[in-house]
């Protein structure tokens, strides 16, 4: 081909001039404008976030949001994210745990708090029915959360990374059982731990933290600690630990809980029931009324230091907030209580940590925010369960529900189950 | 004898900062800075060792953002001004500073060290400091690799995989172009690895890649060597462990290296000290006060103790003195391990290229001084990049690593919280979109119309998946930025699909897009297809506008 040969298109090509600065700021200014991301369909989506949490993100379309509220039959069912562990690929139809979480919105997202580590879930966003059932919208996408713990023990399988397969050729292993790191494998002589020939660290600091005085261990020899907070005991697992060990496990798991949801409201993980023979999605999770004496945020909201010490009927119409989302509309408030107002008679510790916020909102402030926790899950049928030394009524099914409002700062749960004493023979 | 290797892993990247639409955009002095407080530091640190003849080997990624920039000729037109912008302020402290002993020879310092890296940069190395990396990759010293296109976040893309597989293939690709030979290892974005993206990796034609120490330790597998030697996958993709005690001597804020008092304070700068009428040339805008890069004051002390003058010979010595402290603390660690292994231990100590000048302005000389104390007067440590490590000890105990990433708590909290988590839904919508738009339109001509559209809809898909932009929103730093960036990527994908589906666009808008975006030329979106479903299904919901 000649050199002197000129393609049309090329010379139309070098003839155009190259957008000024002013040009293209003016397209990406105009693009930038009439482009916003668009509206999204119905979806749910998971994501893992660390070993105990995921995050859950939805967008449902208006009309089907409607067709599948009429549905339910119900004037106002509740939106539900009904999550479902399918570890073993068991299908979501078969799962043996799921929890359900009330949420609400065409757009939204929550962090789910989860019990285990190392698990695979799937998720469905629908409208729960009188009996349970979910009315499906979308099903999420399975996340798997890696394990919190130490990995399995060895086994001796070696690849060859020079392999263009990585083909797997030997037993790498030779023997599990080092020698001590901490001896001379020449000489057998254990190695100095003084410090070395270095200016102290000190002279110069903040800068470089003494020498470590111990090599670091083979992590291999160390002993699992995983499940450090599993604190229910399922069917199929041992006993519950004693009443001390419980509770000091309640309360590492609420600090720790506390530490991670300080920015993010979550939502509190519940084993569910076990499938019954309905198919799919059809399968619900009941919820019993607030036992009595325990009130709701909405109606501590409404008390007045006078009824501080009358106990509180449970609240018929009382439907569980979103934690984590937008308000719903602004209601009356709640008229800051008379300077006359009488002191509230003396409360007992339970009565005071169930409502401590609404010690708080005595004060005139200009946004006062009330958390509840939804304490749910099951023991042994016949357990007799206390929180703060009150009991806690089970179902039938050893299930239970109860709602407390959480005060400022650390709360510990002392949370008690006794095993049913041994049905007496015949 | 040697009995144990040292591994020092050199991360470079920068996201993609070009605004051609701006004479002058505050976001590119990320760029300049790093250049003149940590590349051409390096690349002096490494010509100096090569021409005294020391031996070294040093692992350095560049990410194809980084490269890009840096090849890029309306960048390179604009770093050389900002350095006369600086040397000419340099040049006015010395006559500011003419009576005052103390910081009238930083001053000095500053004027020289700045006309230096005008010669390295401009004279020495033609203004392309890629061509240095690539010349001490041929000199042997230096074991140059990449990492994903622009930086994505795996783990939290992977709900669509064409997404994860674009990131890495055009990383591996980029690197081709740039260094004409294919990379073997790969810095997946923030260490965040989840079991089955080796998979990709190995794909893409990667035999290594890094992650954190808890990646290793909770393998499938149970790590035999613990750290000091790396695991394969199944598939023969190894991984590496970042060591945490030798991070921690230089990561950390508190009692790291670079923390010490004699060292230069990162955060005194004469930006901020001098009357704004004199320093108006040279900052934001002429009013809003920024960092110049001259700064006078050392550490000096913690609270609220008087800064004092910077001593560059004490924080040299300094710098030397903590080279030697390293070198002790990895023999020791290296002397405890070796006495149970069958094969030398193994310390890996990655960082990110750009602490090395740019925060730790000592950190370039530390690493001269860790070379040359390591070459010279002890033989029990040898300097060993992973690639070479992998070809002297191929055979590796088989497993997997758990998911992880280097970031706050270990996993994803960094780049999904309360403050980033708004961009996923839109980022994989947008993947969604693509995979899509790239199956239905497979066979389209190329360099037609349509053609043209796609490519540049996949190039503002990748850049708006830069891992930087949730890290910024989290960090709080340049939050404005990085959202619009976000907001105007996403806008910019949209507005190429909408007009690629049509078929129909003002073609100057498309050529003001190629120009603002220019990188990864070579780009094909049907990288994006979804081989599976080249019929589209036309009972699916479509997420793009017919």
């Amino acid at each position: 081909m000649s050199h002197d040969h000129v393609d049309k298109d090329e010379l139309e090509d070098a003839l155009i001039p190259e957008p000024s600065a002013e040009e293209l700021r003016s397209v990406v200014e105009e693009i930038s404008a009439h482009y916003p991301p668009p509206r999204l369909g119905t979806e749910l989506v998971l994501l893992e976030v660390n070993p105990h949490r995921a995050h859950a993100y939805w967008t449902i379309d208006v009309e089907d949001y409607r067709s599948a509220q009429q549905r339910t039959g119900l004037e106002h069912p509740p939106l539900v994210l009904r999550l479902f562990d399918i570890t073993d690929g068991t299908p979501p139809e078969q799962a043996l745990t799921a929890f359900d979480v009330e949420v609400q919105g065409l757009q939204g997202h929550w962090y789910l708090d989860l019990w285990k580590d190392g698990r695979t879930h799937l998720a469905d966003i629908g409208f729960r029915d009188a009996a349970g059932r979910l009315v499906a919208l979308a099903r999420s996408n399975p996340v798997s959360t890696p394990s919190a713990a130490e990995s399995p023990d060895y086994h001796t399988l070696a690849v060859d990374t020079a392999h263009p397969a990585g083909l797997r050729i030997t037993d790498l292993i030779l023997d599990p059982h080092l020698s001590d790191e901490n001896t001379d494998v020449e000489t057998g002589a254990a190695l100095e731990q003084a410090a070395p020939s270095f200016a102290a660290p000190e002279a110069c600091a903040p800068g470089p933290a003494p020498m470590v005085e111990t090599a670091p261990a083979t992590v291999a020899f160390q002993p699992s600690t995983s499940d450090a907070t599993t604190i229910v005991a399922w069917p199929d697992a041992p006993a519950l630990p004693p009443p001390e060990k419980l509770q000091a496990d309640v309360q590492a798991y609420f600090d720790h809980a506390a530490e991670q949801s300080a920015a993010v409201p979550v939502a509190p993980p519940w084993q569910g029931h076990r499938p019954d023979a309905d198919p799919a999605l059809s399968r619900g999770l009941t919820e019993e009324p607030l036992p009595e004496g325990w009130p709701s945020a909405e109606h501590l909201a409404q008390l007045t230091p006078a009824d501080v010490a009358t106990p509180v009927a449970p609240d018929p119409a009382f439907t569980e907030p979103s934690l984590n989302q937008p308000a719903p509309a602004a209601t009356e408030p709640t008229p800051p209580a008379p300077a006359s107002a009488p002191a509230p008679a003396p409360v007992s510790l339970d009565q005071y940590v169930g409502l401590s916020s609404f010690e708080h909102g005595r004060r005139e402030v200009a946004l006062e925010i009330n958390v509840e926790l939804h304490l749910f899950g099951r023991a042994k049928p016949g357990t007799e369960l206390s929180l703060y030394g009150q009991p806690v009524p089970l179902r039938p099914d050893g299930t239970f529900s109860i709602r407390k409002p959480l005060p400022q700062g650390a709360v510990v749960l002392p949370l008690l189950a006794v095993d049913p004493p041994p049905a007496s023979k015949g | 004898m040697t009995r144990g290797y040292l591994s020092l892993v050199l991360h470079g990247h920068l996201p993609f900062v070009r605004h051609p639409e701006h004479p002058e955009f505050f976001e590119e002095r990320w760029l300049f800075e790093a250049i003149t407080e940590c590349y051409v530091p390096l690349i002096k640190v490494m010509d100096g060792l090569l021409a005294d003849g020391i031996p070294f080997r040093f692992a350095l990624s560049l990410s194809p953002t980084l490269c890009a920039m840096l090849q890029d000729d309306l960048l390179q037109q604009r770093y050389l001004h900002h350095l006369e912008k600086m040397q000419e302020l340099a040049g006015k402290e010395m006559v500011r500073t003419r009576h005052d002993p103390a910081f009238q020879p930083l001053a000095r310092m500053y004027h020289d060290w700045l006309t230096e890296t005008a010669r390295i940069y401009d004279v020495r190395y033609g203004r392309n400091l890629v061509k240095a990396f690539r010349r001490f990759q041929e000199a042997g010293v230096l074991e140059l690799f990449t990492t994903c296109a622009t930086h994505g976040y795996l783990p939290l893309l992977k709900t669509h995989p064409q997404a994860v597989r674009a990131q890495v293939l055009v990383g591996q690709e980029s690197y081709r172009r740039t260094f004409g030979r294919s990379a073997r290892g790969v810095w997946v974005p923030e260490c965040a690895f989840y079991p089955g993206l080796e998979n990709v990796l190995d794909e893409a034609g990667f035999r290594y890649f890094f992650v954190d120490a808890h990646g290793l330790l909770k393998a499938s597998v149970r790590p035999h060597y613990g750290l000091y030697a790396p695991l394969a996958c199944s598939n023969g993709v190894a991984a590496f462990g970042r060591d945490p005690e030798s991070s921690r001597q230089v990561w950390s804020s508190h009692d790291g290296y670079p923390g010490d008092f004699d060292y230069r304070d990162f955060y005194r700068d004469i930006g901020h000290d001098l009357d704004l009428d004199y320093i108006a040339p040279y900052i934001l805008d002429g009013k809003t006060r920024i960092h110049t890069g001259l700064k006078y004051h050392r550490v000096t002390g913690t609270g609220d103790t008087p800064k004092q003058p910077y001593d560059p010979g004490r924080a040299r010595a300094k710098a030397e003195e903590h080279a030697a402290h390293f070198v002790v603390s990895r023999a020791r660690q290296i002397q405890a391990q070796a006495a149970g292994m069958d094969r030398p231990p193994l310390v890996v100590s990655p960082y990110d290229a750009e602490l090395f000048g740019h925060w730790w302005f000592e950190g370039p000389h530390f690493l001269d001084a860790l070379v040359r104390r390591l070459a010279t007067g002890q033989d029990e440590i040898e300097l060993i990049t992973p690639g070479d490590y992998l070809q002297r000890h191929p055979v590796v105990q088989k497993s997997t690593p758990s998911a992880s990433s280097w970031g706050w708590q270990g996993y994803h909290e960094c780049w999904l919280s309360s403050v980033n988590e708004w961009i996923y839904p839109h980022l994989h919508h947008a993947a969604k979109v693509m995979v899509e738009l790239a199956t239905r339109f497979q066979s389209e001509p190329a360099g037609s119309l349509r053609d043209r559209l796609l490519r540049q809809a996949a190039r503002s898909l990748l850049l708006a998946q830069s891992s930087d932009w949730p890290f910024i929103m989290k960090c709080g730093t340049a939050v404005d930025y990085a959202n619009k960036r976000m907001r105007d990527q996403l806008a910019r994908f949209h507005f190429l699909c909408d007009a690629a589906a049509k078929n129909d666009v003002e073609e100057r808008k498309l050529i003001a897009l190629e120009q603002m975006d220019n990188l990864f030329p070579f780009l094909d979106y049907r990288i994006y297809a979804d081989t599976a479903q080249s019929t589209q299904k036309p009972a699916e919901k479509s997420a793009v506008a017919s």
